[in-house]
């Protein structure tokens, strides 16, 4: 992997990775590795935002397809993506292959960031199901939600990070193995702002006025993604927040996958709130405590909770009310791990000898845990790990014992 | 306690917490006191409850629920003074009359007819389905429990449903518990909550109405000296087929996900719901809470608030609701003197003992100039008529102290509120409730700062039916005897 210092020969006006552009770097050079030159061609542009650019690219000596995040350089600092994607080594989690520097005709450093290429995103299947006016297989929801959670729980306990910015855009698929990976870092450990007290009564105030708008028929929502997903202690300002928001953002894409669309589809941090409590009730005074102890100045009107079996169709499975109900509570130290949403009964099928894809191809690899179970209990470990498979370790262990 | 306390106070009880520190100490707590004011469950005419409730006005709505046509409940006064909540069934919750039907067959009877005669005109399925409320309401109307908030009457007139139940000033369970204002529900008095509600429960098991739809916390409400009652309109339910209801619970029982049915079993799992409510304050998935309970972490599930309040002390101290819930209670703003007790009690011999010592000596400064006047004959007379009232007054004959009285009254030569006063409690004594009371009020009229006057306007009006205002009354006597004896210790 090319050092973050290493700079690539400089490639004139970059700052437009349209069909056919070529980027060259070079790798290697260190501890007598020959130097290699790496020439990508942009193909195109996957994604972009207020970090940078994301293109597919055919690396031009390998055939192999990547994708490219581009973002502008702070000469000042590190990259903390780029610190924290070197550490993560996960099948449910995009990989790093190597990264390089460009600059641009004026001067603006870019890093760029070289990843595995995954086609798919859960975004787009989601658009797929609900364009043709269908709703996920249970089994693919039971199948992607768990390689989220152990995707997360890696995150979580080994680089002991907070993703922050889970949503369907932020979570690939492979159609073809039906393998989930989580990816783009680039808001993981920032801390967040907290908005002061001041902003916090303007926002109960408006979230307020929202609501007797929605009484009344007058909400007109317009939809913006990021925030369907944003925990409510978030919303509340809370500054000490753990990973439990991550778990809050899975709950809500959980519930997206069974219901075809956002559970939570506020226009706004206020509007955000409103439809969390339209679902779950207006927050008690002690769940106000969990989210955040510095504010419990909430007066609001009583709402009740809605209950969770009519938030989703009939006919849906208990085991999935039972999981959607438990991740999305409001006080964040309530919400499982995400090891524990790993080991809820609504993924037994997974578990099972003979579960297959539909297709009656093998599902991909949902057992090899690392050092994520390292803080797990005994108790949860063999939950995880299913008979069939504990036969299979054993074997190997008796096998690594016997070389 | 009049009250069986069998399965459901048993299985949630161990014997770590005495009875008495869950029960509230006061004297009401008797059921049959209670339960024995209450009038018989009645049917009311939609007039009486738009009267009642000042035409449905916004005002008076203390509570919406349902999901797109809201079934509202108003607090309103009956003509006889008695506080009522009347909920009102949006018709619109049932837009076509057939599905109603289907959704409320519920007795047995009906079930009969409705097998018969499928193709039913709607003339008669509306007829039916009022049956069907009535009968309900009718049934749910026979039970009276002061663990209860209870069902007094219903209304069906034209498309109206309605049903009128007691009032209970003091709010919802899920207000004190989870939005509380000032001060959050005090251990003791959660505690009380569970007894209460496992004994409202009981009840209504005991009379064959197991089945309480949708428990939670807002069925629970506070009445006015601050103790907790199940509300009875979650007894009464519409069924699709007689066997399944929906629910509308935010928790589920597990069984109604599976086979789409609450049992009275369910009930049950609601109520343990209800610990966990009181226990964390705050919403969490059973299923959830069974987990944390099985790994002792308690921590986790316990309310903040809490911290501290459990002890090994089994705290005997009767504390009564009002004061654990912090609600201003009638009552313990200032005890009542011997004749405002008296007044309460309505016990007439009591009073009379009272009026008796006390004589003439409240009339010193309101009577007229007598001297001058003593030397009619006229005067004489008038005074000779006093005379013999208050002999007949002394002896009980209440009838003839009125004659006497009457005659004295009549003269006109002389005034004395004690005069109104005695004749007032004579016709109390005789059942002339009306006159008692304008007597009173003649009395008070005379000396406007009497609090005589205003004791016998309270229980001229409690003999009347009018509770709220003998009330009213009963607290103006007492502020005006302690203003009086403040004046009296100054002198």
């Amino acid at each position: 992997m090319a050092d973050d210092k290493e700079m690539s020969a400089p490639v004139v006006d970059s700052n437009d990775p349209v069909t056919g552009h070529i980027i060259s770097t070079t790798i290697g050079g260190k501890n007598g590795e020959p130097k290699q030159t790496i020439s990508y061609m942009a193909e195109r542009v996957v994604g972009n935002g207020s970090f940078g650019i994301v293109f597919q690219a055919k690396c031009l000596e390998t055939g192999e397809t990547v994708a490219i995040k581009k973002v502008l350089q702070d000469r000042r600092y590190k990259n903390r993506e780029l610190q924290l994607m070197r550490v993560m080594d996960h099948p449910n989690v995009i990989s790093l292959k190597h990264c390089f520097f460009s600059t641009t005709s004026r001067n603006e450093l870019f890093l760029n960031l070289v990843m595995e290429y995954v086609p798919e995103s859960m975004f787009k299947i989601l658009k797929h199901y609900s364009s043709s006016n269908q709703r996920m297989p249970l089994i693919y929801v039971k199948l992607y939600m768990y390689q989220i959670f152990r995707g997360l729980a890696y995150i979580h306990t080994v680089p002991g990070v907070c993703h922050r910015d889970l949503k369907p855009q932020n979570l690939l698929v492979d159609p073809l193995t039906h393998q989930v990976k989580i990816c783009d870092f680039g808001s993981a450990k920032q801390l967040m702002l907290a908005p002061s007290v001041v902003k916090m009564k303007y926002l109960i105030v408006h979230v307020q006025a929202q609501f007797w708008k929605i009484v009344n028929g007058e909400a007109n929502i317009s939809y913006i993604c990021s925030r369907f997903y944003r925990a409510p202690e978030l919303i509340f300002g809370a500054t000490e927040y753990t990973t439990s928001i991550d778990i809050w953002s899975a709950g809500c894409v959980l519930a997206e996958l069974l219901l075809g669309q956002p559970l939570f589809p506020g226009e706004n941090a206020v509007g955000q709130l409103v439809e969390i409590i339209k679902v779950l009730g207006t927050p008690t005074r002690e769940e106000i405590r969990c989210m955040n102890p510095n504010y419990t100045d909430f007066r609001f009107p009583q709402i009740k909770a809605h209950p969770w079996h009519k938030v989703f169709h009939k006919r849906m499975p208990p085991e999935a009310i039972d999981l959607a109900s438990r991740l999305l509570q409001y006080s964040p130290s309530l919400r499982c791990t995400a090891l524990e949403a790993c080991a809820h009964p609504f993924f037994d099928e997974l578990r099972e000898p003979n579960a297959r894809l539909p297709n009656g191809r093998p599902l991909p690899p949902l057992f090899n845990f690392k050092r994520e179970l390292s803080g797990a209990s005994p108790e949860l470990v063999n939950k995880l790990i299913p008979d069939h498979v504990k036969r299979q370790l054993g074997l190997n262990f008796l096998h690594l014992a016997g070389t | 306690m009049g009250v069986q306390c069998s399965k459901l106070t048993v299985c949630c009880w161990n014997s770590q917490f005495k009875a008495s520190v869950l029960e509230a100490p006061d004297v009401e707590n008797d059921e049959k006191s209670e339960a024995d004011c209450l009038p018989v469950f009645r049917e009311f005419t939609l007039e009486q409850l738009k009267n009642a409730t000042s035409g449905f006005a916004v005002e008076n709505i203390v509570s919406e629920h349902g999901e797109k046509a809201p079934n509202v409940v108003y607090k309103g006064k009956l003509e006889s003074q008695r506080r009522i909540a009347v909920k009102r069934f949006n018709r619109m919750a049932w837009p076509d009359s057939r599905q109603f039907l289907w959704t409320t067959i519920s007795v047995s009877f009906i079930n009969d007819l409705w097998r018969c005669t499928l193709p039913l005109a709607p003339d008669t399925i509306s007829c039916v389905y009022f049956l069907v409320l009535q009968e309900e309401a009718r049934s749910v109307g026979l039970l009276r429990n002061n663990r209860l908030a209870n069902l007094l009457g219903c209304c069906c007139e034209g498309d109206e449903r309605l049903l009128v139940a007691e009032y209970m000033p003091n709010e919802t369970l899920a207000k004190h518990l989870f939005h509380w204002e000032t001060n959050p529900m005090k251990w003791a008095m959660r505690l009380r909550v569970v007894l209460h509600l496992a004994q409202a429960l009981e009840y209504c098991t005991s009379k064959g109405r197991a089945l309480y739809h949708d428990l939670n916390a807002y069925r629970i409400l506070f009445d006015e000296d601050g103790n907790p009652r199940l509300s009875t309109f979650g007894l009464m339910k519409n069924s699709r087929d007689g066997k399944s209801y929906s629910t509308n619970l935010a928790f589920t029982p597990p069984e109604y996900l599976r086979t789409g049915r609450v049992t009275p079993e369910s009930v049950i799992y609601s109520f343990g719901t209800l610990l966990l409510d009181l226990l964390s304050g705050k919403h969490i998935p059973p299923s959830h809470a069974l987990d944390l309970i099985r790994d002792r972490n308690l921590q986790m599930l316990t309310d903040s608030c809490l911290e501290g309040q459990f002890t090994d002390d089994d705290g005997t101290e009767l504390v009564p609701s009002h004061v654990l819930m912090g609600i201003p209670h009638s009552a313990s703003v200032s005890p009542l003197s011997p004749l405002g007790e008296a007044c309460s009690r309505r016990d007439l011999t009591a009073i009379h003992e009272i009026l008796e010592n006390l004589g003439y000596k409240d009339d010193e400064g309101v009577t007229n100039e007598l001297s001058f006047q003593m030397w009619t004959d006229q005067m004489q007379e008038t005074l000779n008529s006093k005379k013999k009232g208050d002999v007949a007054f002394r002896q009980k004959e209440f009838r003839d102290a009125i004659e006497c009285y009457t005659q004295f009254v009549d003269a006109g030569t002389m005034i004395s509120p004690t005069v109104y006063a005695r004749r007032s409690l004579c016709y109390l004594m005789s059942d002339m409730h009306q006159e008692a009371l304008n007597d009173a009020m003649q009395a008070q009229v005379i000396s406007p700062v009497w609090h005589i006057a205003s004791y016998l306007q309270a229980a001229a009006l409690a003999a009347l039916g009018m509770e709220n205002e003998a009330q009213v009354a009963l607290k103006e006597g007492t502020t005006l005897e302690a203003k009086k004896n403040a004046t009296a210790a100054q002198k």
